[in-house]
C-alpha cells in the first residue's frame, strides 16, 4: 500500500476515474425524481429499487473528503450531517445547522445533500 | 480553559477478587476525579431496549483521585544499550544499513540510525530530510553540517545507505545504492529509475557528544514542551542489518558489506544482525549485535520483525525457512502498544466481588459537559464455582480497539452500505494520535497495523460505545446484553476472557458445564481455538451465541497479553493485506490469515461459520423443519409461532450484521441439526468473499441463498453439546420486550439445558424413524 | 399488466455514448423481494414432531479393541450378522444387528429342549406325545419345504414318500425281526427309490398338473396299503416292528425319550434344511425363481438338476423319517395316507409361511398344538386351522414370517399417499422428510427457492419479455436482471442449454443431463437460426418453467 496521503497529482488513475464519474454522474442526474426520494425517505437502509441503489452506490463510493457522515450528538435524540475531511488528525466539519431528531432523518438529509451536489456538478 | 478531558487504561484485564490492578490515568483540564467502582450490566443505549445500567460497588477505592496529565511515546524505534559509549564516536567513524522507507516524503525528518540528539543539536545521524532525501548530518551544539543525496529516495525500494566520516581530513561521505530485486521492491527492473547516489563534502567540525544521548534507530532523541527526553524524528520504513566502524572506510569496503559481507575488522564496533535470534515460535523485542561489545537494541513500541529483507529473493515466505533473508525490521512513527503512564492508583480489588465485567468510573467537571470514563476490566472468580461461564472476547475488541475505519477506509461505506453516525469519542480519537490504531487501520505510510494493546485508552471497549460505521453497539456494549440477559433471567455464571483461555487452556473451560461465547469472538490465538475443541470435544457444552467466530488468527507473545498482533492474507474480509513473505506472524510463528485456510473452518467446531456480513437490516429467525424433531424440540419449547427473533438493538432483527451457516463441505459435523434459519436479506449482505471463487453478478442477499443465518445444535463426545445461533445480531435481540421474546426463550432452553447435570434433552429420541408421514 | 405502465427503466451506458443502447424501456414498478419472506409468517401445513424414542440398549463400537468374529464350524458363517454403523443423530458408532434368527432359533430349540421339564403333571402324556409328534412332523414339514420352497415343485407326494417307507420297513422289520437302527436307512433307501420314480414327471410338468398327478399317487398309495393283506388291510395298519424305547422303562422314561429322540430327528432335518438351502444347491434355485427359469437357464444355471437333487435327497430324507416313525411307533397306521393328512401338513407349510424353515417348524407348531393338544375340542379344532390358515391366505403375502416385509411395504405406502396430501409442490420440506434429509442445507436451499420463485413470478411480464428480445447481452433493468441471475444460479441438471447444430445456421435447445457421460436431452424439435433467437427461445422457457412451478 502506499502512504495515505501520497502524491496524487502524478497519479494518472485519478484521471481515469474522474472520467468515469463524469459519465456516471451524467446518467444518475436523470434519475433523481421525487419517487426516489420518497423511496428513501422511507426506507433509508432497506432493499432499494435500482434507481435509488445506483445513486446510493455512487455515493457511497465518492473519496473520503467527499463523503458526509451523520454526527450523533446525542444518539437517539439529537443528530446532524458533517463531511468528513479524509486526512487523520482533521475533524469532521458541519455542513449545516438543521437537527435532526433520528438517525434515519439525518440519514434522509445526508442523503439529499449528496443529491444536491450531485445535480450542482 | 481546556476541557475536561479523562482517559485510563488498567495494567491487566482480567482480575481475580482481592487482588489489585493498577490503573494509570491521564486527564486534561483536571487534576482531581471521582472514582467509582461499577458493575457493567447492560451497555446498549438504544430505547428500545432498558438501555445502559451499571451497578455502583463498594470499593476502598472510590472518592477523589489525584490525576495528571501523561505523556506518551508514540512510534516504533529501536534504543541501543550502550552504557560505555562505545557510540559516542570522537573521531573517523562509518554507519551503514540497508533501509526500505515506506514514506520518504512524509514532510518530516526521520532518523534511520544515529547518536543524535536534535534538541540540543549534538551527536550525528543518518536519515532523509522533509523532502525525501537521504542525509547525513553531525552536530556541535551550534550548528549541524549536512550532507544530502542527490535524489530522492524512492518509496518501498531497498537501498544500502552508508555515511562516513574522517576526522583527520574531515571528509564525509554519504553512499545511497538500489539493492532492489525481483520481489523486494514496489517497482521492477523495467521502470527507469536510477537509485544510486555518491556524495562527499568536507565538515568543519567533529560530531559532539553528550553521555545522555542514546543510540537509537529510526529515531532520535528530543524533548517535548514540558523538556522531557522523548524520541522523535520517527523513521517509516524497514530497517535490515546495520552497523557501525570507528574509522572511515572505503568504497570497496563499503562494497563488500553492500554484497551481504560484513569484513571482520578490528574497527567494526557494532553488528547488529537483525535475523539474529529468531526462533520458530517468534521473534523477540531484542535486536542483537553480534560484534564484540554486544551492543544490543532493544524495540519500543514493537517494531514489527520478521519482515522481507534487502536480501529476500522471493522463494521463502516465511521467516522460519530462511531467517537471514527475513531481517527486515519495520517501523511506523504512529505505532503505539504500550502508552507506559504512570500509575495512578493501585487498587486492592473487595474479596467478595461478583465475577464480572466491572469498570473504574472516573468523573470530573462541572456544569454542562462533565468528563466521564469507565476503565473497563473483567473479573474472574477466585475459584470457579458456578456451571456457566461467559467468555468475553477481549482479543476481537484488541483486534478492533480504537478502530476509525469510518473515517479512514475509502470502502467502509461500500461494504456497510450506509452513512457513519459519528460520536464525539470518535472524532476525538481520530483528531489525536496518542490513542494508537487498531488492526483494522492502516499507518499513516499505507501498510496495515499488526500490534494492538490494551495498554492505551480502548474507546471502543466501553460501554455505550457505538461502532460508527454500523450504528450499533457492538464488541463489548453488544455482549453486555447478554450479561444483563444472564442477571435478568436468574442463571449463576462467572465471567472470563480470552487472555485466561490462551494462558491456561481447555483449563480456563473445564470447570464449567456450559460456556457462551460472546456475539463476535472473531480473532482466536491457536492455544485458543485448540483449548475451544478440546472442551467441547471432552464433554463441554459450548454455546456460541453469536456470528464470525472463530475466523482469524491472532498471536499473542508468552508474558505480554496486553499485546495481540495481527497479519492479513487469503480470501477473508480484510481492511489491509500483509505484503508477500510477510504473512507469518512474529510473536508465535504461525501463519496469518483466516483459520480456514489453515484448515481449520468455523463449521468444524461449532457447526456453523461465516456465510455473510452486511447491515442496514436484520431479519427474524424462522424455524426450519428440523427443529420438530423430538432431539431438538426442546430448544424452541414455549416459542409462539414460527418467527423468532423479529425485533433487536441491531437494526431490529436477530439475524443481521454477520451470518453463519452450516455447510457440510467445510466440516460441519454431520448430524447437525439447523433448528432455525434467516432469509431475504437486503442486498447489503453479500456473500462472504472466502465461500466465492469467481465474482459474479448476484452474490448479495436477494439472489444467493448462501446469505443467511443458521442456528444448529449437535451433540458432542462425552455429553457434550454445541449450539450456535447464527448471527452477530442474536445477543442483542435478547433485551427487546423486557427480556421476553422468542430469542430469550430459545438461549434460556439452551442454557438450562445445558447447564443442568443430567443428560441433554432429547438424548432418547435417536432411533431411525418409522415415519408414517 | 398493461405493456406502458409509464415506469421507465434508464440505461445507464447510454451515456457512453454505445450504439447499441438505447436510453430508456418500459418497466415494471419495484417490488421489494423481501415482501415474500415478510408475508410468509408460518407453514401452510401442519408440522407434526418426528424422532423415535430409543428404548432398548444398543452395544457400542470399540474402534480400539480387537473384535473377533466368531463362526458356525465347517461354515464361514458368522454367529450373527451385525452391522457397524453410525447413528445418524448422534454419530455413536454403534453394531446392529442385521439378522436376529440366530437369537430366535436358539431360544426357540432351547425351550423345547427343556419343555418337557415344566410340562404340568396332569397334561404331561399328552404334552410329551404331542412333542414327539411335532418332532417327527415338523422334520417332514421342513423336507416338504425343501422341495416346495427350495426345489419351487408343488409335490403332494410326501405323505405318500414317507408311508410308503414307513410300510415297506415295518413289513420288512415284522418279516425278519430287523433291529429298529437298520430301520431309518432302510427308509431312505426306499425314499430315495420312491423319490426317483416321481422326480422324473417333476421336470416336465407345470406346478398345477404336478401337483394333481402327486396328489393321485398319494391316493393310489393309500388305496393300494389299504387293501394288501401283507400291509394289515384288516387292522388298520402294520404294528410289531421291533422300536428302539426299552420296554421295561417306565411310561415317564419311554415318552421323554420318544420326546428328545423326535427333537433329534427334527434338529437332523434342520441341519439338512441349513445345509441344502443355505449352500449351492439353494443358491442355484434361488437365482432361478419360479417364471424366470427361462433367463437362469439361459444365463448357465442347471436349475433343474439342481432341481432333481433337492427332490432326491429330501426323498431320501423323507424315507428315513418314514423308517424312523416305523421304529418309534413299532409300525405305521394307514391314515398316513389320508387326505386330512396331506391337508393338515399343506397348513404347517402355509400357515409359517413358504421357503423358510422358521415358518415350517413354527407352523408345524401350531397345527400340532391343535391337532394334538386341544383334542378336547373335537372336530372345532380343524375348523379353526382351517381358518387361520384361510387369513393367512387372505391376508399374508408369504405366511406368518412375511408379515414384517409385508407391514413394512405398506407403511412406505401410507407414508407417500399422505406426504403427497401434505407438502406443497416445491415448496417446503416437512419434517418428515427433513429428517431423511442427510445435508441439511438442502432444506434451506428449498426453503430460498421457494421464496425466490414467489417473487420472481411477479416481476414476469410483457415489458421484461420484450427487454430481453430486445438485448440479451447488454445492461438489463433490474426485473430482467434478477430472472436471468435466478436462471443462471441453478443447478446443472436439466439446465438449458444451447447446441450448434450447424454452426451460424441451425440451434436447438437442449437440457443438460448434470451427470458425466450422460449426453444432454433434445427439449424440443424446434431449430432456430440465430444463436440469439435461441437465447431468447430458452429465456422463454425458462419463463414457463417458472410460471408452472
Amino acid at each position: 500500500m502506499l502512504p495515505l496521503e501520497y502524491g496524487r497529482s502524478e497519479d494518472r488513475d485519478i484521471i481515469v476515474r474522474d472520467r468515469f464519474d463524469g459519465f456516471r454522474r451524467e446518467f444518475l442526474r436523470t434519475l433523481v425524481n421525487p419517487e426516489v426520494i420518497e423511496e428513501h425517505r422511507q426506507s433509508a437502509l432497506g432493499q432499494h429499487s435500482e434507481r435509488l441503489e445506483r445513486l446510493l452506490i455512487y455515493f457511497r463510493q465518492r473519496p473520503l473528503e467527499q463523503r458526509y457522515a451523520v454526527r450523533a450528538i446525542e444518539p437517539f435524540r439529537r443528530y446532524q450531517v458533517v463531511r468528513l475531511s479524509g486526512r487523520r488528525g482533521v475533524p469532521p466539519r458541519l455542513v449545516d445547522d438543521a437537527i435532526y431528531t433520528s438517525a434515519n432523518d439525518a440519514r434522509h438529509g445526508l442523503f439529499l445533500r449528496c443529491i444536491r451536489d450531485l445535480l450542482e456538478t | 480553559m481546556t476541557p475536561v478531558r479523562l482517559f485510563g487504561y488498567t495494567d491487566r484485564i482480567s482480575v481475580k477478587p482481592g487482588e489489585t490492578i493498577q490503573f494509570h490515568v491521564s486527564a486534561e483540564g483536571t487534576d482531581t476525579a471521582e472514582a467509582q467502582l461499577v458493575r457493567l450490566v447492560h451497555g446498549d443505549q438504544n430505547p428500545a431496549g432498558p438501555g445502559f445500567i451499571e451497578e455502583e460497588v463498594a470499593c476502598t477505592a472510590n472518592g477523589r483521585w489525584r490525576v495528571e496529565p501523561q505523556f506518551t511515546q508514540v512510534g516504533s524505534f529501536l534504543e541501543v544499550d550502550d552504557p560505555e559509549g562505545r557510540l559516542a564516536f570522537a573521531n573517523s567513524f562509518t554507519l551503514f544499513a540497508f533501509i526500505h522507507p515506506t514514506w520518504p516524503a512524509s514532510g518530516e525528518r526521520q532518523t534511520i540510525i544515529g547518536r543524535w540528539d536534535g534538541d540540543r543539536k549534538q551527536g550525528y545521524g543518518i536519515g532523509i530530510d522533509e523532502k525525501g532525501h537521504l542525509q547525513f548530518w553531525i552536530g556541535r551544539g551550534e550548528e549541524i553540517e549536512r550532507l544530502t543525496a542527490n535524489v530522492p529516495l524512492q518509496v518501498q525500494m531497498w537501498y544500502f545507505v552508508a555515511a562516513t566520516f574522517d576526522a583527520e581530513t574531515r571528509r564525509a561521505t554519504l553512499h545511497q545504492v538500489g539493492v532492489g530485486n525481483r520481489y523486494n521492491g514496489l517497482l521492477g527492473k523495467v521502470a527507469l529509475v536510477d537509485y544510486e547516489s555518491r556524495k562527499s563534502a568536507i565538515f568543519r567540525s567533529k560530531p559532539g557528544n553528550l553521555a545522555s544521548t542514546p543510540f537509537i534507530m529510526a529515531g532520535s532523541r528530543s524533548r517535548d514542551a514540558q523538556q522531557r527526553a522523548c524520541v522523535s524524528e520517527l523513521y517509516w520504513g524497514k530497517i535490515d542489518r546495520c552497523g557501525t566502524f570507528d574509522q572511515a572506510l572505503q568504497p570497496a569496503e563499503l562494497d563488500t558489506i553492500r554484497s551481504g559481507l560484513v569484513p571482520a575488522m578490528d574497527s567494526l564496533v557494532a553488528y547488529w544482525d537483525t535475523s539474529a535470534g529468531y526462533t520458530d515460535r517468534g521473534i523477540g523485542d531484542l535486536v542483537v549485535d553480534v560484534g564484540r561489545h554486544k551492543l544490543n537494541a532493544r524495540g519500543y513500541n514493537r517494531p514489527v520483525r520478521g519482515q522481507t529483507g534487502w536480501n529476500w529473493e522471493g522463494f521463502t515466505d516465511c521467516f522460519r525457512l530462511a531467517p537471514q533473508e527475513f531481517g527486515g525490521i519495520e517501523f511506523h512513527a504512529d505505532a503505539l502498544t504500550d502508552c507506559n503512564w504512570k500509575a495512578t492508583k493501585a487498587v486492592a480489588l473487595p474479596h467478595g466481588l461478583k465475577s464480572g465485567c466491572y469498570a473504574m468510573r472516573l468523573r470530573s467537571g462541572r456544569g454542562k459537559s462533565p468528563s466521564e470514563e469507565h476503565v473497563v476490566f473483567f473479573v474472574r472468580p477466585g475459584r470457579p464455582r458456578a456451571r456457566i461461564a461467559f467468555l468475553f472476547p477481549t482479543l476481537t475488541y484488541l483486534a478492533f480497539a480504537n478502530e476509525r475505519l469510518s473515517f479512514d477506509h475509502p470502502e467502509r461505506e461500500a461494504l456497510t452500505g450506509q452513512s457513519a453516525v459519528l460520536s464525539d469519542i470518535d472524532i476525538e480519537m481520530y483528531m489525536r494520535d496518542d490513542f494508537g490504531l487498531s488492526t483494522y487501520d492502516m499507518h499513516a505510510d499505507g501498510n496495515g497495523v499488526c500490534y494492538s494493546s490494551y495498554h492505551r485508552p480502548v474507546m471502543n471497549m466501553r460501554p455505550r460505545y457505538r461502532m460508527p460505521s454500523l450504528d450499533v453497539a457492538s464488541g463489548l456494549a453488544a455482549d453486555l446484553s447478554i450479561i444483563a440477559w444472564l442477571d435478568q433471567s436468574g442463571f449463576e455464571y462467572e465471567v472470563l476472557t480470552d487472555e485466561d483461555l490462551h494462558r491456561d487452556g481447555s483449563e480456563a473451560l473445564s470447570p464449567y458445564a456450559c460456556v457462551i461465547s460472546g456475539s463476535r469472538p472473531e480473532y482466536y490465538t491457536e492455544r485458543m481455538l485448540d483449548a475451544t475443541e478440546d472442551y467441547i470435544a471432552g464433554g463441554g457444552r459450548y454455546i456460541y451465541a453469536g456470528g464470525n467466530g472463530f475466523n482469524a488468527t491472532a498471536g499473542i507473545r508468552d508474558g505480554e497479553p496486553w499485546i495481540m498482533e495481527c497479519r492479513r492474507r487469503d480470501d477473508g474480509y480484510k481492511p489491509w493485506v500483509s505484503r508477500y513473505g510477510e504473512h507469518y506472524m512474529a510473536t508465535d510463528g504461525m501463519r496469518g490469515g483466516p483459520w480456514k485456510v489453515l484448515g481449520r473452518a468455523t463449521q468444524k467446531l461449532v457447526g456453523i461459520g461465516l456465510s455473510s456480513s452486511g447491515a442496514g437490516r436484520s431479519e427474524p429467525y424462522r424455524r426450519m423443519p428440523d427443529s420438530y424433531h423430538r432431539t431438538v424440540s426442546w430448544i424452541t419449547k414455549g416459542v409462539d409461532g414460527e418467527i423468532i427473533g423479529d425485533a433487536g438493538l441491531a437494526n431490529d432483527g436477530a439475524a443481521g450484521l454477520a451470518l453463519d451457516y452450516y455447510d457440510r463441505a467445510l466440516g460441519t459435523p454431520p448430524h447437525t441439526k439447523i433448528v432455525t434459519s434467516s432469509g431475504g436479506h437486503t442486498d447489503s449482505y453479500v456473500v462472504n468473499q472466502q465461500l466465492v471463487l469467481y465474482s459474479y453478478l448476484g452474490l448479495y442477499g436477494s439472489y444467493d441463498w448462501r446469505v443467511h443465518a443458521d442456528m444448529t445444535y449437535f451433540t458432542a463426545p462425552h455429553g457434550g453439546a454445541v449450539f450456535a445461533c447464527g448471527s452477530v445480531a442474536f445477543a442483542q435481540s435478547l433485551p427487546i420486550n423486557n427480556f421476553r421474546n422468542g430469542a430469550s426463550r430459545v438461549l434460556a432452553n439452551v442454557v438450562e439445558a445445558f447447564a443442568g447435570a443430567g443428560r441433554l434433552p432429547g438424548f432418547a429420541w435417536v432411533n431411525e424413524e418409522k415415519q408414517w408421514a | 399488466m398493461s405493456v406502458d405502465s409509464g415506469i421507465k427503466w434508464r440505461n445507464p451506458l447510454f451515456v457512453w455514448g454505445g450504439k447499441r443502447d438505447v436510453e430508456e424501456l418500459a418497466t415494471i414498478p419495484f417490488r421489494s423481494h423481501q415482501e415474500v419472506w415478510e408475508r410468509t409468517r408460518r407453514s401452510t401445513t401442519k408440522l407434526n414432531p418426528v424422532g423415535r424414542l430409543r428404548y432398548y440398549y444398543k452395544w457400542p463400537s470399540h474402534g480400539g479393541a480387537m473384535w473377533n468374529r466368531l463362526r458356525y464350524w465347517p461354515t464361514r458363517r458368522r454367529v450373527l450378522r451385525l452391522r457397524g454403523e453410525y447413528n445418524p443423530k448422534t454419530l455413536r458408532a454403534e453394531k446392529t444387528i442385521v439378522d436376529k434368527r440366530p437369537i430366535w432359533w436358539m431360544l426357540g430349540l432351547l425351550a423345547l429342549a427343556i419343555a418337557p421339564l415344566y410340562t404340568p403333571g396332569d397334561l404331561q402324556n399328552t404334552l410329551l406325545t404331542a412333542g414327539a409328534t411335532f418332532g417327527i412332523y415338523a422334520a417332514i414339514s421342513l423336507c416338504w419345504m425343501l422341495i416346495m420352497g427350495t426345489a419351487g415343485v408343488f409335490s403332494l407326494a410326501t405323505y405318500a414318500v414317507v408311508g410308503t417307507a414307513a410300510f415297506v420297513t415295518a413289513l420288512l422289520a415284522v418279516k425278519f425281526a430287523l433291529p429298529w437302527w437298520l430301520l431309518p436307512p432302510i427308509g431312505a433307501v426306499v425314499g430315495l427309490v420312491f423319490g426317483g420314480i416321481i422326480a422324473l414327471p417333476a421336470t416336465r410338468l407345470d406346478g398345477f398338473y404336478y401337483a394333481l398327478l402327486t396328489l393321485g399317487l398319494n391316493e393310489l398309495c393309500r388305496v393300494y396299503f389299504v387293501t394288501s393283506k401283507e400291509f394289515g388291510s384288516a387292522n388298520g395298519g402294520l404294528y410289531g416292528a421291533t422300536t428302539y424305547i426299552p420296554e421295561d422303562w417306565s411310561q415317564l422314561g419311554q415318552l421323554l425319550l420318544a420326546y428328545y429322540a423326535c427333537f433329534g430327528l427334527m434338529l437332523l432335518a434342520l441341519v439338512l434344511y441349513r445345509f441344502v438351502n443355505g449352500r449351492r444347491l439353494g443358491r442355484i434355485l434361488r437365482m432361478a425363481p419360479e417364471k424366470r427359469e427361462a433367463f437362469a437357464e439361459a444365463t448357465g444355471v442347471n436349475f433343474r438338476q439342481a432341481r432333481v437333487w433337492v427332490f432326491l435327497i429330501s426323498s431320501a430324507a423323507l424315507g428315513f423319517i418314514g423308517g424312523f416313525y416305523t421304529s418309534n411307533f413299532g409300525g405305521v397306521a394307514f391314515s398316513i395316507f389320508n387326505f386330512d393328512t396331506v391337508l393338515l401338513g399343506l397348513a404347517m407349510l402355509v400357515i409359517g409361511g413358504v421357503g423358510r424353515a422358521e415358518g415350517a417348524v413354527v407352523g408345524t407348531l401350531i397345527v400340532v398344538f391343535f391337532d394334538q393338544v386341544l383334542n378336547t375340542w373335537g372336530p372345532a379344532r380343524f375348523m379353526i386351522i382351517g381358518l387361520i390358515m384361510l387369513l393367512v391366505v387372505l391376508y399374508l403375502r408369504n405366511g406368518l414370517f412375511g408379515i414384517k416385509a409385508q407391514f413394512r411395504a405398506w407403511r412406505d405406502k401410507k407414508k407417500s399417499e399422505r406426504r403427497s396430501t401434505r407438502a406443497e409442490k416445491g415448496g417446503e420440506m416437512l419434517p418428515e422428510e427433513a429428517t431423511e434429509t442427510e445435508d441439511k442445507s438442502v432444506i434451506y436451499q428449498r426453503r430460498h427457492d421457494k421464496m425466490t420463485r414467489d417473487h420472481l413470478k411477479t416481476l414476469v411480464s410483457p415489458e421484461i419479455i420484450e427487454e430481453h428480445r430486445h438485448s440479451l447481452n447488454g445492461q438489463h433493468s433490474e426485473a430482467l436482471e434478477r430472472l436471468l441471475i435466478y436462471f443462471r444460479t441453478r443447478p446443472q441438471v436439466e439446465k438449458y442449454a444451447i447446441m450448434a447444430v450447424e454452426r451460424f445456421e441451425g440451434y436447438r435447445i437442449v437440457a443438460l443431463s448434470g451427470h458425466r457421460g450422460v449426453a444432454p436431452r433434445v427439449v424440443e424439435d424446434r431449430i432456430y437460426s440465430t444463436p440469439d433467437e435461441a437465447c431468447h427461445g430458452v429465456f422463454m422457457r425458462r419463463v414457463q418453467d417458472l410460471l408452472e412451478s
